[in-house]
């Protein structure tokens, strides 16, 4: 088809479907994003196409909510091509994502059926915490008691429990008492 | 006389043409004008007692004539508009930018209530694509119709303005004797005064959608809006 040809073809697309353009989807960067992480400022490549503040972002998982670094790159476009919809959705793949959120009444890693419980970390550890102490002080006391007479051969046992107590309490503030201390729950 | 006032008292006849009236969209009248000298863009449609203001479109100089096209108000509707986004913008927010941009009036016909709809966003785009197709601001009109109620539409009007709104439907102001009548067709020829039948009005107690007024029969075609 010559040049002619395919202008006269174009023009009869564009003639058929005027508001075609917004059917499509643009290449666009996050500029700004919402506390709630719901909504984002974008600036689409297109020069034909404006800044769009606060419009929806869709992630196509209900319940996810990503905080990414500004610059990223995705996708954005209307629903049912309607200019007063819009959203954004479908990132790049080297967008870096600063949080994520993910709200849902259950959450099962690695099966479906997956039934083991996750420990709440921050209140677990903090009856850990006590626990430990009050060990650590039942131990000292016990190895006090045990410096002499007939209860001094149970004195390098008290020493040996006092000891892993202060080894686990030193490498937990080590690891900043989690072992993931950037997951969290609820 | 029907005249193409072009400024001031300068005006050249009209010998012979079709004013094109649709209900929804901009109004057109293809034209044989008494002059072989280059018409100015704006001009004034004069029939005899209604003055329609108009752009002209297109013009070529035909043995000793020259025949135009005209599009109602100022010819910015085919245009692309600005881009520009909005967040829970008022219709008549982003009406308003695109008729400046259009260089198009607002007409103070329009349907209060309509103007007033809240939106929660509109994006106007105005050219995308590796062509760079422009998106004319008429169809982006017709889009902000659809999305702010049922039933909204626009037009421009014989004045020269834009209107947006409701149909109300009010009957049409003017005599008519009847000609022809197109029964499975919804439409009728009719013998009418050229500046009194408008789209969107009441005619024998039937919806006019779309009007043509024949110049050179002095006749009107009308189309009725059934079974839309």
């Amino acid at each position: 088809m010559n040049d002619r040809s395919l202008a006269a073809w174009e023009g009869m697309q564009d003639a058929q479907d005027p508001m075609g353009a917004y059917a499509r989807m643009y290449r666009a960067r996050v500029v700004a994003q919402s506390d709630d992480a719901d909504e984002v400022d974008v600036r689409p490549d297109d020069p034909g196409l404006p800044d769009m503040a606060k419009i929806p972002l869709r992630h196509g998982i209900p319940g996810l909510r990503v905080h990414v670094a500004m610059g990223s790159y995705l996708l954005a476009g209307w629903d049912n091509g309607s200019p007063d919809k819009p959203f954004a959705a479908l990132w790049n793949p080297d967008v870096h994502v600063v949080k994520v959120s993910f709200v849902a009444d259950e959450i099962h890693f690695g099966s479906r059926a997956a039934s083991e419980a996750f420990i709440e970390g921050t209140s677990y550890r903090g009856a850990e915490d006590s626990m430990l102490s009050g060990l650590l002080a039942a131990f000292s006391a016990m190895a006090a008691a045990c410096s002499s007479g007939p209860l001094g051969p149970l004195q390098p046992g008290m020493q040996a429990a006092i000891l892993a107590v202060q080894q686990f309490i030193s490498s937990a503030a080590a690891a900043r008492g989690f072992l993931s201390p950037k997951v969290f729950g609820e | 006389m029907v005249t193409l006032k072009l400024s001031g008292d300068d005006s050249r006849n009209i010998t012979s043409g079709r004013v094109l009236l649709p209900r929804t969209g901009i109004w057109i009248a293809n034209l044989r004008v008494n002059a072989t000298d280059d018409l100015p863009d704006r001009v004034v449609l004069d029939l005899g007692v209604t003055e329609m203001p108009a752009t002209i479109s297109k013009s070529e100089l035909i043995g000793g004539t020259t025949e135009v096209r005209l599009v109602g108000g100022a010819g910015g509707l085919g245009e692309a508009p600005r881009p520009k986004h909005y967040h829970r913008p008022l219709v008549k927010h982003v009406l308003a930018d695109l008729l400046r941009d259009a260089g198009e009036t607002l007409s103070p016909t329009s349907t209060a209530s309509v103007l007033a709809t809240e939106l929660e966003a509109w994006t106007t785009v105005a050219r995308t694509g590796v062509r760079s197709t422009p998106v004319p601001t008429g169809s982006i009109l017709a889009a902000l119709c659809a999305v702010a109620g049922s039933g909204v539409n626009w037009r421009v009007l014989g004045d020269g303005s834009v209107w947006i709104g409701t149909e109300t439907w009010p009957d049409a102001a003017v005599d008519v004797r009847s000609i022809d009548n197109d029964g499975p067709n919804a439409a009728a020829l009719v013998g009418t005064d050229i500046p009194g039948l408008w789209p969107g009005t009441l005619l024998g107690g039937r919806k006019v959608d779309y009007v043509c007024h024949d110049l050179d029969a002095n006749r009107t075609t009308v189309l009725f809006a059934e079974g839309l």
